[in-house]
């Protein structure tokens, strides 16, 4: 059944819903044994958001190597904005059933049911199947989503960044996360938050989470024991971005976001020993066919 | 009137489409609740009193627009404001109040001596039922644009006895091709005085014209009015390969066959102001800002927050990066 999903996905076919919700249910089965904060080994290729866009997902897979010879962990935001946001979260989660000791995937702040609702996930399920059903199991799923992870016993992974409320790691261990994400408190700001130019914690222009600056960074390092926070969440255009003094980098893996925005995507490769390599790479742009016309690439005309 | 028959509508280019493109972004910041603004949403100019009937203004027009439309046109414009993300709506704000902002400031200037408005490219915009009212010392508001867009514009307006009500002999619809030659006659053979104060509005308007259309447009308007406001808005490109412009065009072209021919000419904020700044031998002042620019230096904190807060705005980068490349230009002289 699975193998079948896949040959669907990558023909651009039509993924019945029975096939749908087995995917979801046993997915949901493997994650629930799954910690807050995962343990990962290198050599690890890390990948910030993809936001549904599908074409560019397989891109990152060609340039990269096959999940079956290589460990992926994906920093969240897999669906909303892009037109196959249902395709790319199912790809990632029939490899997370076939490899997964290889594969990681921790919850963004879009995994949410509020955010889909407005961002487009919601709208394409309705769009595809004529009900929300098929939304409401892959949201079912969003809620055992890993909500961080730690790569060879220094890199702390994150979709959003750091919360006044964890000093010490422990803290988000214990955190009951099978939720949905809340409007606030710990949980809230490792998908939400942003680093920034500024001193202490300060309010978050995106209305959830908070901005940290380099010694709230430093002090969690110090506290944990770890050498660097690798985080996605925050459009680069260049694919990547290194912050105070390294110790943090965005990692962005949506190439032309929306099919609108022209920056180009990076992968982080942490190798077993040694310095970690950006690998950046262009759009595919979509299938073959095009994209669909309706719909996103707006402008102010 | 006659009834609407889908099948002889005629058929409009392009750049005619744009306008239902602004006009659907407009109608759903009102159903979202961006627009009109409110006066927490600054924090020293008060531009609420132009909006006092804004939302019955627009409900009435496209309850009377609609039997207009084609099947086709209509159901892309119920598209459009059923899903309008967050950061087209605060686009869409921004551009409305940051055109309303800057004419505001002029017209306190004035000190109710006589002023006129000229809304070239106008479209479906309603702004002259907000300022004839408001405005006693504002003698004549002309909007311009091709004749089938005002066209419609007029059989919704004629449907409507609120919005005829508003249509009184200060207000004139003048349909003209702005590539075709003498604009001046045709203003003033419409009641517009060359000695008057008169404010021009290119809102998306000079992007789409081809580079001696626009430049001979700055040159009439120049050698004609002895005093004026120019408020240009448009998008902007920072370099020759602006990557977000670049994906512009190539969009719009791809989804529409829409093209910007001076887009990539301009490709500064000092290229773009010069073309104005050049002409005009007798500027009083000039002021360009990105409306990202506009975003945070005029807006207040509480303002950003009950922007943010009507959708879940997520997206801030996208948000600087699109309103980042659209900017405000004003010319006085």
């Amino acid at each position: 059944m699975l193998d079948r999903v896949f040959q669907q996905i990558k023909a651009g076919a039509h993924i019945e819903e029975e096939a749908v919700y087995e995917v979801c249910l046993r997915a949901q089965e493997l994650l629930v044994t799954e910690a807050n904060i995962g343990v990962v080994d290198t050599p690890v290729i890390i990948c910030g958001d993809l936001h549904g866009q599908l074409h560019d997902l397989w891109t990152l897979f060609e340039n990269n190597g096959d999940v079956s010879d290589n460990r992926y962990l994906f920093l969240g935001d897999f669906v909303d904005r892009g037109f196959y946001s249902l395709e790319s979260f199912l790809l990632l989660l029939l490899c997370k059933l076939r490899y997964p000791d290889r594969v990681t995937l921790l919850r963004g702040n879009h995994e949410s049911r509020q955010i889909t609702r407005v961002y487009g996930f919601y709208d394409e399920v309705l769009r595809k199947y004529g009900n929300s059903s098929v939304w409401r199991a892959c949201c079912e799923v969003f809620d055992y989503l890993a909500l961080g992870a730690v790569v060879d016993g220094r890199i702390f992974c994150v979709h959003g960044g750091l919360s006044p409320e964890i000093c010490e790691l422990d803290r988000a261990r214990a955190i009951d996360r099978k939720q949905e994400v809340p409007h606030e408190g710990a949980m809230c700001d490792l998908l939400w938050s942003d680093p920034e130019q500024v001193r202490g914690w300060a309010v978050s222009p995106r209305g959830a989470g908070y901005l940290f600056g380099r010694s709230q960074v430093s002090a969690f390092l110090h506290t944990n024991g770890l050498d660097q926070v690798a985080r996605a969440h925050q459009l680069v255009m260049e694919g990547y971005r290194e912050m105070f003094g390294g110790r943090l980098v965005t990692v962005w893996s949506a190439p032309n976001y929306c099919y609108r925005c022209g920056n180009v995507a990076a992968v982080m490769r942490v190798p077993e020993a040694g310095e970690a390599e950006y690998r950046v790479f262009e759009s595919a742009g979509g299938p073959a066919g095009g994209l669909p016309v309706r719909g996103g690439r707006d402008y102010f005309l | 009137m006659l009834p609407p028959n889908p099948h002889s509508q005629p058929r409009f280019t392009p750049v005619q489409q744009t306008d239902f493109d602004a006009l659907g972004c407009k109608l759903a910041s009102i159903s979202h609740g961006y627009l009109p603004p409110q006066i927490k949403d600054f924090n020293d100019t008060n531009i609420t009193s132009l909006y006092e009937n804004y939302n019955q203004l627009y409900q009435e027009f496209h309850a009377h627009l609609k039997p207009c439309l084609s099947r086709r046109l209509a159901s892309k414009l119920n598209t459009t404001i059923a899903h309008s993300l967050p950061v087209m709506n605060i686009g869409t704000y921004l551009r409305t109040v940051s055109i309303d902002f800057t004419i505001i400031q002029y017209i306190h200037q004035l000190n109710n001596s006589p002023f006129q408005i000229v809304n070239l490219g106008s479209g479906t915009d309603l702004r002259a039922f907000h300022y004839l009212p408001q405005y006693a010392n504002l003698t004549k508001f002309i909007d311009v644009d091709y004749p089938i867009s005002l066209d419609f514009k007029s059989r919704a307006i004629d449907g409507s006895s609120y919005l005829t009500s508003f249509s009184t002999s200060r207000y004139s619809m003048v349909p003209w091709d702005l590539s075709k030659g003498s604009l001046i006659d045709i203003l003033i053979a419409n009641g517009i005085d060359v000695a008057i104060p008169t404010i021009f509005i290119t809102e998306c308007v000079m992007c789409y014209l081809e580079d001696s259309v626009a430049n001979q447009l700055i040159q009439t308007i120049k050698a004609n009015f002895l005093h004026g406001l120019w408020i240009s808005y448009d998008p902007i490109a920072y370099s020759e390969n602006d990557r977000f412009i670049a994906m512009m065009n190539s969009n719009l072209i791809e989804l529409r066959n829409l093209s910007m021919p001076t887009l990539l000419k301009y490709n500064s904020i000092d290229k773009y102001s010069n073309r104005w700044v050049s002409v005009f031998d007798n500027l009083i002042a000039y002021k360009i800002l990105s409306l990202w620019d506009f975003y945070m230096e005029k807006l207040s904190n509480v303002g950003k927050l009950r922007l943010k807060n009507l959708q879940f705005l997520d997206e801030i980068e996208e948000l600087k990066l699109m309103q980042s490349h659209y900017i405000l230009l004003s010319i006085r002289w």
